[in-house]
């Protein structure tokens, strides 16, 4: 009778493990070919599966985020390099500009005024007429260019005038009635005689020598000027 | 050994759990990071456009440059004729050789008889011009410097006629004088013409001496 109790207890463990493996997994159906030794090592299996798994999610987690914020991090970096550089550079090629057009700006007031081959300086253009002429002749090819023979208002305009004029003598807008009346400019202003004027004649002109007076008649080369009338708007 | 079964079913229920939670809290630390890093790229990226523009639009303010006008006016060149000169006949230094007579040119501008004393420092005097072909060489003479001088012919009002430094009467077919004869007046040489200028203006002059055989 024991013995046969012994071989009645086994079949319903089989029994036992089949339904639980089936219900489970499929894995546990598979393994169903010995008795006790087949579920002991398939659960030992199974656990050693799930805990390879389990350590290998749980690297993946802490990688993650260690990972990402090392490169995001890199490149944050390399963009806020580049940002600053372009920025200086940008703030240093505004500062440059600045710099340069203030005389460039200057630079046009004072020259932009005056037409080609006329002399700015002061508030003047001037225009030296290299073909011999006489006085009045003179006087009518300024006015053509609506200017008049040269006037100059202080002696810095007279000095430069003699700096440029060489050593030939200039006709320039200094004349009077005879030589007992004073000088006068050609529109009628009288000469504040900030130089004399030298000989005995009624047209005064610029000698290397300073003023000097001659014969209207004589050829001599001359001067021009008018106002830059530019400056005169922009004082 | 049913009590062992019971053990092994409660483990791999936490198994499964733990699957069922690990997935997604990485899914949303990444899905956090990857938005927050585009959003930051995007801006960076708009960034980097506005600054390149900025930068092209300053290069090409720098580049560019406005135009000014020079004023630019020949310089008067001042030619001087090469002084000619032989061994038999030979001027002074600073002195041109000139037909037969040694000329001296002025550099400065002074009143005639200032220049008439110069050239007196000088053992000369103002120059005397003898014929035609004399006055048509002075007169290219004078063209080549583009100036116009004194000589030695004065208006003497007492006799009403033009006289030369050395007494003699002006030879009005020589030359003729343009201007007016009156007190006071010199005569002044040019490229074209001889004008009656005031002795008082100022005015370069030509001294001349005698040839010497050296």
């Amino acid at each position: 009778m024991p013995s046969s109790a012994h071989l009645q207890d086994p079949p319903p463990h089989l029994s036992r493990t089949l339904t639980q493996d089936e219900e489970q997994t499929s894995l546990r159906q598979s393994s169903s070919c010995g008795p006790s030794t087949t579920s002991a090592s398939a659960s030992e299996s199974l656990s050693g599966s799930t805990k390879s798994r389990i350590s290998q999610k749980k690297l993946l987690e802490g990688m993650l985020p260690k990972i990402i914020p090392t490169e995001s991090a890199a490149k944050l970096l390399c963009c806020y390099a580049v940002f600053m550089a372009l920025t200086v550079v940008v703030i240093a090629l505004s500062i440059a500009l600045s710099v340069k057009k203030t005389p460039q700006i200057s630079a046009v007031n004072t020259y932009a005024a005056c037409q080609r081959n006329w002399i700015g300086f002061g508030n003047k253009c001037y225009y030296f007429n290299e073909t011999a002429r006489n006085w009045t002749f003179s006087q009518t090819l300024c006015k053509e260019q609506e200017a008049e023979l040269a006037r100059f208002d202080n002696e810095e305009e007279l000095n430069f005038l003699k700096r440029y004029k060489g050593s030939s003598g200039y006709w320039i807008g200094l004349h009077r009635e005879s030589s007992a009346d004073p000088w006068k400019w050609t529109d009628n202003t009288a000469y504040n005689n900030l130089v004399p004027i030298k000989g005995e004649e009624k047209h005064g002109f610029l000698s290397d020598n300073g003023l000097s007076s001659g014969k209207d008649y004589i050829k001599r080369k001359s001067i021009c000027s008018k106002l830059n009338s530019y400056t005169s708007q922009c004082p | 050994m049913d009590a062992p079964v019971l053990y092994a079913e409660l483990h791999l229920a936490n198994t499964q759990g733990l699957r069922c939670t690990s997935p997604p809290s990485p899914r949303q630390d990444a899905c956090w990071g990857s938005g927050w890093h585009r959003v930051a790229l995007k801006l960076g990226c708009v960034g980097l456009i506005l600054l390149l523009m900025g930068l092209s639009v300053l290069v090409g303010f720098l580049v560019q440059k406005p135009p000014i006008e020079k004023c630019s006016v020949a310089v008067q060149e001042n030619k001087t004729e090469p002084t000619v000169r032989s061994t038999i006949l030979e001027c002074p230094r600073d002195w041109h050789l000139h037909w037969n007579k040694c000329l001296f040119i002025s550099q400065t501008s002074r009143p005639w008889a200032e220049g008439l004393a110069d050239c007196s420092l000088r053992g000369a005097t103002l120059l005397l011009i003898g014929d035609g072909k004399e006055l048509k060489l002075l007169q290219d003479f004078s063209k080549g410097k583009g100036q116009q001088f004194f000589i030695g012919l004065k208006y003497v009002q007492e006799d009403k006629v033009w006289k030369w430094m050395n007494g003699s009467i002006l030879n009005t077919n020589l030359l003729r004088i343009t201007g007016k004869n009156e007190e006071n007046s010199c005569a002044l040489i040019s490229h074209t013409e001889v004008f009656s200028d005031s002795c008082s203006s100022d005015n370069h002059w030509i001294c001349q001496k005698t040839l010497k055989r050296v």
